[in-house]
């Protein structure tokens, strides 16, 4: 089929031109992503000491929740079931402190950080 | 063409959307960054949009809050509006999709294959060029 080459060709400039841009918007989106893993720690460290107060825990699972309809768009889909997983602990009234930490220790680890 | 309207708070996923839409079908997009803007940009646009592409989760004014209020604007509520949300569950699909909003799209989206899924809930029948999916 004489369109078929080109019709290739096409879609992988389309993706090749879209992977780059997202790329890009990852790199400018690292200070927003590391504050909300900041924000993680801080309620992990709070649910510790059994200070876990509601709005900062309802603002680290927004949070969660952003990060969880974000992160697979850019190619990390077991970063986004993480944070799922994440935002769901942290909407429990009381969440399991260990489960916190866990959950944001390893969200940091299926990151691509610096 | 088409003309979406995006709606979202997060500048990355208008930015992300935008660009698939644009890159992958030619779509004309216009965005906007709240509930209540949206319901402006929509209101003000000629020509309007042909759908309404629209996150759920938005501080201020919802994407449910903000769908009734289009469906109460001359001139909005007939456009066909897409709710974007992060939820899986069935409890928040069926309470989403109870509000009578053409289809319920879920996030992450795949940036190659997002025009498609428009395309198809709304039934748009224009051919778009197969793309290969990032999320592999």
């Amino acid at each position: 089929m004489p369109d078929e080459p080109d019709a290739s060709a096409a879609a992988a400039a389309t993706a090749a031109r879209i992977s780059a841009s997202l790329d890009a918007l990852w790199v400018r989106n690292l200070p927003i992503i590391l504050a909300r893993l900041e924000l993680f720690d801080r309620a992990a460290a709070a649910a510790h000491s059994r200070h876990l107060q509601d709005d900062l825990r309802m603002e680290a699972a927004s949070a969660a929740h952003k990060l969880a309809g974000s992160m697979g768009m850019f190619g990390h889909a077991q970063a986004t079931m993480i944070a799922r997983e994440l935002e769901r602990t942290l909407l429990a009234p009381a969440p399991d402190p260990d489960s916190v930490t866990t959950l944001s220790t390893q969200l940091r680890a299926a990151l691509p950080l610096p | 063409m088409r003309r979406i309207l995006i709606i979202d708070d997060e500048d990355d996923i208008r930015e992300v959307a935008a660009l698939s839409l644009e890159a992958t079908a030619g779509w004309n997009i216009t965005t906007a960054s709240s509930g209540l803007e949206g319901i402006r940009t929509a209101a003000t646009a000629e020509p309007k949009p042909d759908a309404i592409l629209m996150d759920v989760m938005m501080p201020g004014m919802d994407g449910p809050t903000a769908f009734r209020q289009m469906q109460q604007t001359p001139g909005v509520a007939g456009i066909p509006v897409i709710l974007l949300t992060a939820k899986v569950q069935g409890i928040d699909q069926r309470r989403f999709a109870g509000l009578g909003v053409a289809a319920v799209l879920f996030k992450p989206f795949d940036p190659l294959a997002l025009a498609a899924q428009i395309a198809k809930v709304l039934g748009w029948t224009e051919v778009l060029a197969p793309q290969h999916s990032l999320l592999e």
